[in-house]
């Protein structure tokens, strides 16, 4: 081989391999340098957040229904085994109080962590603690002050399903382990309104190396993430009256709503029994869960929305008005009631064995004549009775309402056909009249139907916080003379001295319906005598003049609507006078 | 002022660039360790450093007849150092490489890298270049390397073994080439390839080799070295991290960054720019002697100084491709560049003969050496 040849060849390969090694390094330094750059400060960078604080939530009058209390903690960082037992006897000798603490766990998590995991060693220090570490430990570098934050419900079981209450958030911080500021909320307000009111954290950095240990690293800066507090939420509740209504519940279970029917506005949603919210603002045994989950009271199931029942005769105000309106009958038209009449071949009695005599639509409404209810469901026809059923929103959605909520059913023609194979008898027909049988609604479908009528059929969508918009639906347009009629007879309910509303009688302006539902449970006979009670139901509006709240009582087990929601609705508006229509009457 | 005339003569340059790229793997070293402010490796390489340049003082006075003459001595003289190693070498990191002598502990494959460049180049020219003995030297030229191959392969290294085999292939090919003689060697070492395989390369041999092949294959183990010291040479961007600003070395994500990740170290600390330096350093000291190539007509000189240069060439190219991914980890550092005592004193011998070859050549251009 010629020299030349030998020398230029060799020069040949090398330089193409030079030129290889030249492109492999401008790719991996500056088209990708970018990425590798990240990667590495990936490899050597930790981030330690900084807990921020969720909102408050208010409710409408600035009090507080939840909050976040600051919490001071102490972890030991970056700590050997002797050098902690050192720290722990010094902090003893400080008569700081370390009486929870596990030696052996910390020693567990010493050995199987790295140096820059944080290890807690104690909770929620008192400021007389955090003055002596302050003081007396400010030289020490293997302790840290943190703060979390603990949730708090001052107001404990009363608002529980309507505030909610938080949940673990699964983000466990790599530096902390576990920190209550993390959680989330799990149901309700907190929940709903999660985004708004959590906060952001912020972080420290800091270095480590291979091992996970932290090092100091001179020469690098890395500022610290500013925390942001999560933005509170002022609510339309009113905190005080939720109180009076789980007190006025006394020993009963059960649901009571009450919003302003002009705006909307939720006062009180009570579901009872509550819980202790605060309970979850920890991580809580499964134990504990379990009991209060599996407790035959319930108290986690939100009685306002995740249960229906059949309205009884609450649901005679919408047959009455679908009869006034599809001109089945006129105010004057009245049936006689023997107090039972005969369907088919079925006898349908009266709740009063005497009979109510002739009856028209306003003193059927007052003495909840359901012989009057059978016939008029009759000559209205099970199309067009839930046709109006629908109107009012039962069997539906309450839209843009951010809880959960279990519809209950209505005899409508897709559920003839597919649960019943098409036949709906006229007794069927006659019981879902005054509201027993194949229907089903939830208290905030009473609600909503009360709201119409108080409102006039135009139906302003319930709302929970301040800033949220008034939205109305569309008007349901219902004849003057006939929604008067129907007010008539509402207000008789309660003022009349048949009426079976009595109980609520406060100063003649208040109006509303009672009703019975009918327990025909398969495990009622388990239960004591009182499980064998009816449910009871009042929905009523005030002041009948000019109205301006709804409220709707679900009583489980209450035996009747009169009795058991009577006191409370008299309870209510009470209250609402005093709190609410004081300066009316100055004026 | 200082002059700077003497690097007007190409063996100067040599030198200079030589000791030029070692200063550079000094300072690339001086703050590796998180602890310290000067590593102790860097202190280590500047006493080689130190003690290599009398000997290059030394070589550059010898007359080239002299190396002649020593072949084959330092020939025998290693392959007797590889046996020793065998009985009474220090074992680190599974392979018996290492050997003390007078309490500086030494490693013999370095050497005979080298001495059987110097040995072939003495045969070969011993042979002239007629045709015929074509046959004669392929079979010198592969007993000469095999010996110290196997022994290598005993201890077992298998890095120093290929580099020891691709310094000699490219030594026996470029002076004795022959198409069918190349054909049967490539079909020879295949079919001695599937042995070695199964019988010699040890497991983490054989899983770097793999790894190689199919590196997403286990990013945490062995897969791991080349992503961090890819991400070293890519975080380093192009202006680089600054000295002493080597997040990876000093924090611990870059392994045997003093030796084969030394590079990645230094494309970390200096960027592209300083990447392009080593590039043009080595560009030089392997270049620049085989531009002479030609003008040299003793096959003595010509086969040593091409023996040296693709014994510069492989260690460099093979390291820098490691490093970026490119080639298995095969546990080579980068020569003059990286830390290591033996390394570096073969090397800086290496290019001090070449420098002499480039200062005396065409006293011999005649009457040959």
């Amino acid at each position: 081989m010629a020299n030349s040849f030998r020398s230029s060849i060799s020069i040949l390969i090398i330089t193409i391999f030079f030129i290889i090694v030249f492109f492999k390094l401008f790719f991996l330094q500056i088209v990708e340098g970018d990425k590798y750059k990240r990667i590495s400060q990936n490899n050597f960078l930790r981030e330690a957040i900084i807990p921020s604080p969720r909102g408050t939530i208010y409710d409408r009058n600035g009090l507080k229904i939840s909050y976040s209390r600051p919490m001071v903690n102490l972890y030991l960082k970056n700590s050997s085994k002797a050098n902690s037992l050192q720290l722990i006897s010094k902090l003893k000798n400080n008569n700081i109080s370390l009486s929870q603490i596990n030696l052996d766990n910390i020693f567990d998590k010493i050995n199987n962590s790295f140096l820059s995991q944080r290890i807690l060693i104690k909770k929620d220090l008192s400021i007389e603690d955090i003055y002596i570490i302050d003081t007396k430990f400010s030289s020490y570098e293997n302790i840290e002050l943190i703060s979390d934050y603990l949730r708090v419900y001052p107001h404990n079981e009363v608002g529980s399903h309507l505030v909610g209450h938080l949940t673990s958030n699964n983000k466990k911080d790599a530096i902390y382990g576990n920190l209550l500021s993390n959680r989330k909320g799990a149901v309700g307000i907190e929940r709903d309104q999660d985004d708004e009111l959590s906060g952001t954290v912020g972080a420290e950095y800091f270095f480590v190396d291979s091992r996970g240990d932290e090092v100091s690293f001179e020469n690098l800066n890395y500022s610290y993430d500013e925390i942001e507090k999560g933005k509170d939420i002022h609510t339309t509740i009113d905190i005080e009256l939720q109180k009076i209504i789980y007190k006025s519940l006394d020993k009963l279970n059960g649901a009571v709503m009450v919003t302003n029917v002009n705006s909307g506005e939720v006062l009180s949603i009570v579901s009872k029994p509550g819980f202790d919210p605060n309970l979850f603002s920890k991580p809580i045994s499964s134990k504990r869960w379990k009991k209060i989950k599996d407790s035959p009271d319930k108290p986690f199931l939100n009685r306002a929305f995740l249960v229906s029942n059949p309205p009884g005769s609450i649901i005679k105000i919408v047959t009455a008005v679908a009869g006034l309106e599809e001109k089945k009958v006129s105010k004057d038209t009245t049936f006689y009631c023997p107090g039972s009449t005969k369907i088919g071949n079925r006898e349908f009695r009266c709740w009063l064995r005497g009979g109510h005599g002739n009856v028209n639509v306003s003193k059927a409404l007052v003495t909840s004549c359901d012989v009057y209810f059978y016939k008029l469901g009759l000559r209205l026809g099970i199309n067009k009775f839930s046709e109006w059923l629908s109107k009012f929103g039962v069997g539906e959605l309450h839209e843009d309402f951010p809880f959960k909520q279990r519809l209950g059913t209505i005899p409508s023609k897709n559920f003839i056909n597919k649960y019943l194979d098409g036949n709906f008898y006229n007794g069927d027909l006659a019981n879902v009249s005054i509201g027993q049988g194949y229907l089903t609604l939830n208290v905030l479908q009473a609600h909503k139907m009360i709201s119409i009528i108080a409102n006039n059929g135009e139906f302003v969508k319930f709302r929970l916080y301040k800033n949220q918009k008034i939205v109305k639906d569309k008007l349901l347009e219902i004849d003057e003379k006939n929604l008067q009629e129907i007010k008539k007879g509402l207000e008789g309910v309660v003022n009349d001295r048949e009426g079976t509303g009595f109980q609520a009688r406060v100063d003649n302006k208040v109006a509303g319906k009672t009703g019975t539902a009918q327990v025909i449970s398969k495990d009622s006979k388990k239960y004591g005598y009182g499980k064998f009670k009816n449910h009871g139901w009042f929905t009523a509006y005030y002041p009948s003049d000019k109205p301006e709240i709804a409220i709707t009582v679900f009583a489980e087990h209450g035996d009747s609507g009169g009795r058991a929601g009577g006191p409370i609705i008299k309870q209510i508006i009470s209250y609402y006078k005093k709190n609410y229509m004081e300066n009316d009457d100055q004026l | 002022m200082i002059s700077f005339s003497f690097l007007d003569k190409p063996h100067s340059k040599i030198i200079f660039v030589g000791y030029f790229i070692i200063l550079l793997g000094c300072i690339n070293l001086l703050q590796i360790q998180a602890n310290e402010n000067i590593s102790i490796y860097s202190i280590k390489q500047f006493v080689w450093l130190i003690i290599s340049l009398p000997i290059t003082f030394f070589i550059l006075r010898l007359r080239l007849r002299t190396l002649k003459n020593i072949s084959t001595f330092f020939y025998i003289f290693s392959i007797v150092l590889l046996i020793l190693v065998l009985f009474i070498g220090k074992e680190v990191s599974g392979a018996k490489s290492w050997i003390n002598i007078l309490g500086f502990t030494f490693q013999p494959t370095e050497l005979i890298k080298i001495s059987y460049v110097f040995l072939i180049a003495k045969i070969y020219s011993e042979l002239g270049s007629y045709s015929g003995s074509l046959i004669i030297k392929y079979f010198i030229g592969f007993s000469l390397f095999l010996i110290p191959f196997i022994l290598i392969l005993f201890q077992p290294d298998f890095g120093s073994a290929f580099m020891l085999f691709v310094v000699s292939m490219s030594v026996i090919l470029s002076f004795s080439f022959n198409k069918k003689y190349l054909l049967g060697l490539i079909l020879l070492a295949s079919l001695i390839s599937i042995p070695i395989w199964n019988n010699y390369l040890e497991p983490y041999q054989k899983q770097r080799i793999i790894n190689f092949i199919y590196p997403e294959n286990d990013p945490k183990g062995f897969g791991y070295n080349v992503i961090q010291s890819k991400v070293s040479i890519g975080s380093g961007k192009i202006l680089g991290k600054g000295l002493g600003e080597s997040s990876q070395a000093k924090l611990g994500f870059l392994p045997e960054n003093h030796t084969d990740f030394a590079f990645s170290v230094w494309a970390e600390q200096t960027g592209f720019l300083g990447s392009l330096i080593i590039l043009i350093l080595y560009g030089f000291i392997i270049i620049f002697p085989l531009t002479f190539l030609k003008d040299i007509n003793d096959l003595f000189l010509k086969v040593i100084l091409y023996g040296l240069c693709s014994y510069f060439f492989f260690h460099f190219i093979i390291n820098i491709l490691m490093t970026m991914g490119l080639f298995p980890v095969i546990g080579i550092p980068m020569i003059l560049f990286s830390y290591g005592g033996s390394s570096l004193i073969c090397a800086s011998f290496g290019f001090s003969v070449l420098a002499l070859i480039l200062k005396d050549y065409r006293d011999y251009n005649r009457l040959g050496v």
